[in-house]
């Protein structure tokens, strides 16, 4: 029989064996090959009741959701990372390792799996299927994109795969949700009907020389199932992570192999897809092989060793410029709408400290990250629409050759480019790049590019000192080339520093690229939705905590301690008091030692200190301590007041070499609360995550300080003041 | 349901290649050495061990056939229907013999 045009259920027995519910929730683990449709399949299983976070001690996201079976029963779904065997390579692979075998603690092994399998590419997934299946769990295969199997012309025997494979198999279409009621109804089965086995028999002189080493497996704790799968798989590994006695039977399982004929590493790989090729002989039917042909033709264009590059950096531009454009009026809805709240809350409460909190600390701290989030969400929109329509990979091996000269991975291109938006989305999107050492040196240097938030200052420090004069016949101005030179220090000193990085603390070899291009696709709007959701829901939640705390601090210590105003001194002067009273003023006196050398005095140091939470903070700093606001549109007014700013000796405090100097300060310098944060959480947390963290403050300081003080020492010797 | 072992198959597809000999790399070659559009039968894997683990789950093994879509460029393979890009590290590491 081949399928029908709707899914087929062909699950033994009928609604009425659906055990009723009992009180603890069936838990169902979702594997797969990437690239399979796995995390839509998800979405459309669990809908909006989905948890993100982290499983303990590693940076691997966990993703978990429910839903109520038929019988009312909770199902709580876990989204195992995707994987294309159950050797582990990367910290991902690893954790669906342990979960599956029963080894993460605090994760029992799943009540029911379900592999989903990608019908157009079923060959490749029905290794780790293979594998699966020998683990003897309660399982169902989805058999994902099945519409467009079929309007390729590719016919496949359900039924008869359910027997080949002796479980349950669902034809599904995660896109659309075809199938996922019969998945649902097949998962609550499962657990009932028999379970799945191997499915193939070993080699004569195979199986004695296997089995001590699934004694030894079975000593180690694994179940007999498991063990005769484990036994298999280590056989072309040259460790086995179940400790020496394991591995001595192994090494004694290779010579005994050797001895008869058998190629040790590579028997698995043999067994399985022979039998793979077999079961898919009698299953599938390929009208022709020229399924693919939109894929191919696409690719001679997209991959071509001259367009390729040209093409991926015209769509990054495009991605970079709507970053900017499309969300600045979001931005300017949140600000107002911030602002709103800030004025109506000065309206209702009275003058005093609580509201000075609420205003000043909390709206206003909370509000200037907030304002960030539509350049958040356009990001992750646009990296899911790269992801999902399968560029993303050939982004990557279209980088590979060149972000290799500096020890980075071709992944590392996307989030080093998202930097130039926002270090925090771009650390994030770093959980595509397997290996943790290729991921950390990407996470060091992202942000060293110029993020927007550095963008004010570099625009209030240009317009007040950098001369405009025209270059190349005016096509070109002073400013705008020195805006430029800003962006590209900091993106030369990315790729520079991941290179000592390379050669130091993250020694070793870039992982070579193996890679899979996925067939081009159009990706579902639901899972768009559903993926910039789920990043916002995480932005947000710290916005609300760590931020949050952070900016009442800040507020505190420029609220107190209090100084009385004298009588008849006007608000700006009196708030020039208040500040330099105030705990912030003093810590900025306490450095002006530091930031003598470089020219800066006292209030550029409280700028400084305040802005560490938040570069853009530093215009606003300004603006309070010269008493002009540079909110109201008046930054031409902080433009003139920078200018005559004079020291004792009536020096103008700012030249053109002091507002070089703190934008190189500013290329630099780690002064971001968000990122540190971002950055402690994706290193992997508690002890390890904080010396990440305090590593790449203390190295982006040092280069600030370092870059700024060249700087002075040029500006001088150049003699421009 | 149940398959038997086919040990033999390299050594088998090696002597058929060997017969007719029209390909310009001859016998055994690393696979980047391939034209665009040959099929190859890999003969041995010499890259570091994971990352041969890792190929071999994909399809790429002692044994497998494999069609080079482009190799100038780091290395496109085609391999039971779904494509792959390889790093020139591992590839350069592969040798193969191509089927005519």
């Amino acid at each position: 029989m081949s399928a029908a045009a709707r899914p087929v259920t062909t699950t033994p027995g009928d609604r009425s064996t659906v055990p009723s519910a009992p009180t603890a929730p069936l838990r169902v683990a979702l594997v797969g090959n990437p690239n399979t449709g796995k995390t839509t399949l998800f979405n459309a299983l669990t809908g909006m009741r989905q948890r993100v976070g982290n499983f303990a001690g590693v940076t691997v996201e966990r993703v978990e959701g429910s839903y109520r079976d038929e019988a009312g029963r909770e199902v709580s779904v876990l989204d195992l990372p995707g994987s294309y065997s159950l050797s582990a390579h990367s910290p991902d692979e690893a954790i669906a390792l342990d979960i599956l075998m029963g080894r993460a603690k605090g994760y029992p092994v799943p009540d029911v799996l379900v592999v989903v399998v990608d019908v157009l590419n079923i060959e490749r997934n029905l290794f780790l299927t293979s594998q699966l299946l020998e683990l003897g769990l309660p399982t169902v295969i989805a058999l994902n994109q099945y519409d467009i199997a079929e309007s390729e012309g590719i016919r496949v025997d359900v039924v008869e795969l359910i027997n080949e494979l002796g479980a349950t198999v669902i034809p599904t279409v995660a896109k659309s949700g075809l199938g996922v009621d019969h998945l649902r109804r097949a998962i609550s089965m499962a657990p009932s009907l028999p379970r799945p086995e191997r499915r193939f028999s070993l080699p004569r002189e195979v199986t004695p020389a296997l089995a001590p080493v699934e004694r030894a497996l079975v000593r180690s704790g694994l179940s007999p199932q498991a063990a005769g799968m484990e036994a298999l798989l280590h056989l072309s590994t040259p460790r086995s992570d179940h400790g020496p006695e394991v591995d001595a039977t192994l090494d004694e399982a290779r010579r005994l192999l050797a001895a008869s004929g058998v190629r040790a590493e590579s028997l698995e790989a043999e067994l399985r897809y022979g039998w793979i090729t077999e079961v898919v002989d009698r299953t599938v039917s390929h009208p022709t092989r020229h399924a693919r042909s939109t894929s191919d033709r696409v690719d001679a264009i997209l991959l071509h060793r001259l367009w390729g590059p040209v093409i991926f950096l015209v769509l990054m531009g495009v991605v970079f410029q709507a970053v900017f454009s499309w969300a600045a009026p979001f931005q300017g809805w949140i600000e107002g709408a911030l602002g709103w709240m800030g004025d109506g809350v000065t309206r209702l409460m009275p003058d005093g400290d609580l509201r000075s909190l609420i205003v000043d600390g909390m709206i206003g701290g909370v509000g200037a990250v907030l304002a960030f989030l539509p350049q958040i969400a356009i990001l992750f929109l646009f990296l899911g629409i790269l992801e999902d329509s399968g560029y993303m990979a050939r982004a990557a091996f279209i980088m590979d050759r060149y972000m290799r000269r500096v020890g980075l991975h071709g992944r590392s291109f996307i989030p080093l480019l998202s930097g130039y938006a926002c270090a925090v989305p771009a650390i994030m999107s770093t959980r595509t790049i397997e290996k943790p050492r290729d991921r950390l040196a990407t996470i060091m240097v992202v942000p060293l590019m110029s993020c927007s938030a550095r963008l004010p200052i570099y625009t209030l420090l240009i317009g007040a000192f950098i001369p405009a004069i025209g270059l190349a016949g005016g096509v070109l101005s002073l400013k705008a080339l020195t805006m430029l030179a800003m962006y590209l220090l900091g993106t030369v000193a990315a790729f520079l520093v991941a290179a000592v990085f390379r050669k130091t603390l993250l020694r070793g070899k870039v992982t070579p690229l193996i890679l899979e291009l996925p067939p081009y696709r159009v990706p579902s709007l639901r899972s768009l939705a559903q993926t910039v959701m789920n990043r916002v829901a995480i932005f947000l939640k710290q916005a609300g905590t760590i931020i949050l705390a952070v900016s009442i601090v800040l507020w505190a210590m420029a609220t107190y301690p209090k100084t009385e105003p004298a009588p008849g001194m006007p608000p700006a002067a009196a708030q020039e008091a208040q500040l330099t009273h105030s705990l912030i003023g003093r810590a900025g006196h306490a450095i002006e030692p530091l930031v003598r050398p470089l020219g800066f005095d006292w209030k550029i140091g409280v700028g400084i200190v305040s802005s560490f939470a938040a570069r853009e903070v530093f215009v606003s700093t300004m603006g309070t301590i010269y008493g002009v606001g540079s909110d109201d549109g008046s930054e031409a007014g902080l433009t003139q007041r920078l200018r005559s700013e004079r020291d004792a000796a009536g020096n103008p405090v700012y030249t053109t070499t002091t507002a070089l100097a703190l934008m190189v300060f500013y290329v630099f310098a780690m002064m971001c609360m968000s990122t540190m944060a971002v950055v402690y959480r994706e290193t992997g947390g508690g002890a390890k995550g904080a010396g990440w963290m305090m590593l790449q403050f203390t190295y982006m300081l040092v280069l600030a300080y370092g870059g700024a003080m060249i700087v002075r020492v040029a500006g001088r010797s150049f003699g421009w003041g | 349901m149940l398959t038997k072992l086919t040990r033999s198959q390299p050594e088998a597809l090696t002597t058929a290649a060997c017969v007719q000999r029209s390909d310009p790399c001859g016998d055994v070659c690393p696979l980047q050495a391939c034209k665009n559009g040959n099929r190859a039968v890999v003969v041995s894997m010499d890259c570091p061990t994971p990352e041969a683990c890792r190929l071999r789950a994909l399809g790429v093994y002692e044994g497998a056939r494999v069609s080079v879509v482009d190799s100038r460029n780091g290395l496109l393979l085609q391999v039971r229907g779904s494509r792959l890009a390889i790093g020139a590290a591992v590839a350069a590491a592969i040798s193969v013999i191509p089927i005519p």
